[in-house]
């Protein structure tokens, strides 16, 4: 009987390690990567430009909800991709329209906050997801 | 102004993701509840995990599942679902309470 225990007790934390790896690994895939050139931005240049920014939320919005299993999300996430991508447009159009009126020296940047904020939630919706799918459901990294 | 459209969206998807989260949770801890009370039921099921008869082992889960609440219930339906092919018995081994 307490051989039988301490077994299924071994199985068992072999299987949580197996979840808790696929998990860091999916979440490492997910996040690290995709964001990894706002990382190198910040190494090279001191600071990350609001374009990239814009460029990578918008692209990371749409991925995030590309590779979530509900439709729902997937489909919101792409309304909110291409929203943050108006929003990039009509802040660019606004900055060049009062370069026009006003010249300055230098180009103002457009403000990169909702973006940061987006990313920001993507990657919370991401971890949620992944919590279900390796954590609770079991499923390996790569069969998803 | 314009930028908190973006924000709504991402909101809702949010919103989403933490109630299939909670959903998820909800319908394994759950089933595993039931389970553990009904122990002929959970012998039934190891046997058949055992066997590696996963669709003999779903349909033992059949009556838990039922008596679940409605979007519980449908997160566990999807759940056995993806777990009733070959090679996917992790799910309901852990319902079994044998991990997988």
């Amino acid at each position: 009987m307490k051989d039988g225990l301490a077994s299924t007790a071994v199985v068992n934390a072999k299987a949580l390690g197996r979840r808790l790896g696929n998990f860091v690994v999916s979440v490492a895939c997910g996040i690290g990567v995709p964001l990894a050139p706002l990382e190198a931005e910040r190494w090279v240049k001191g600071e990350i430009d609001s374009v990239s920014w814009f460029a990578t939320g918008v692209t990371y919005v749409a991925a995030i909800g590309l590779v979530s299993s509900s439709s729902a999300i997937l489909i919101v996430s792409l309304l909110g991709a291409a929203a943050l991508a108006f929003v990039y447009g009509v802040n660019m159009e606004m900055i060049f329209a009062a370069l026009r009126e006003h010249p300055p020296h230098q180009l103002p940047p457009p403000d990169a906050s909702f973006a940061k904020v987006g990313i920001g939630v993507m990657s919370c919706i991401y971890l949620a997801e992944r919590s279900l799918i390796h954590l609770i459901d079991n499923k390996p990294f790569l069969e998803v | 102004m314009l930028g908190w459209i973006p924000l709504a969206l991402l909101s809702v998807a949010g919103v989403i993701s933490i109630r299939n989260l909670v959903n998820g949770v909800r319908a394994k801890y759950r089933l595993a509840r039931a389970l553990a009370r009904d122990i002929p039921t959970r012998a039934r099921l190891r046997e058949a995990l055992s066997r590696g008869d996963l669709q003999t082992a779903r349909s033992i889960l059949e009556d838990q599942v039922l008596a679940l609440p409605g979007p519980v219930r449908i997160r566990a339906v999807s759940a056995l679902d993806q777990h009733s092919q070959p090679g996917r018995a992790s799910y309901m081994a852990d319902l079994a309470g044998r991990g997988a």
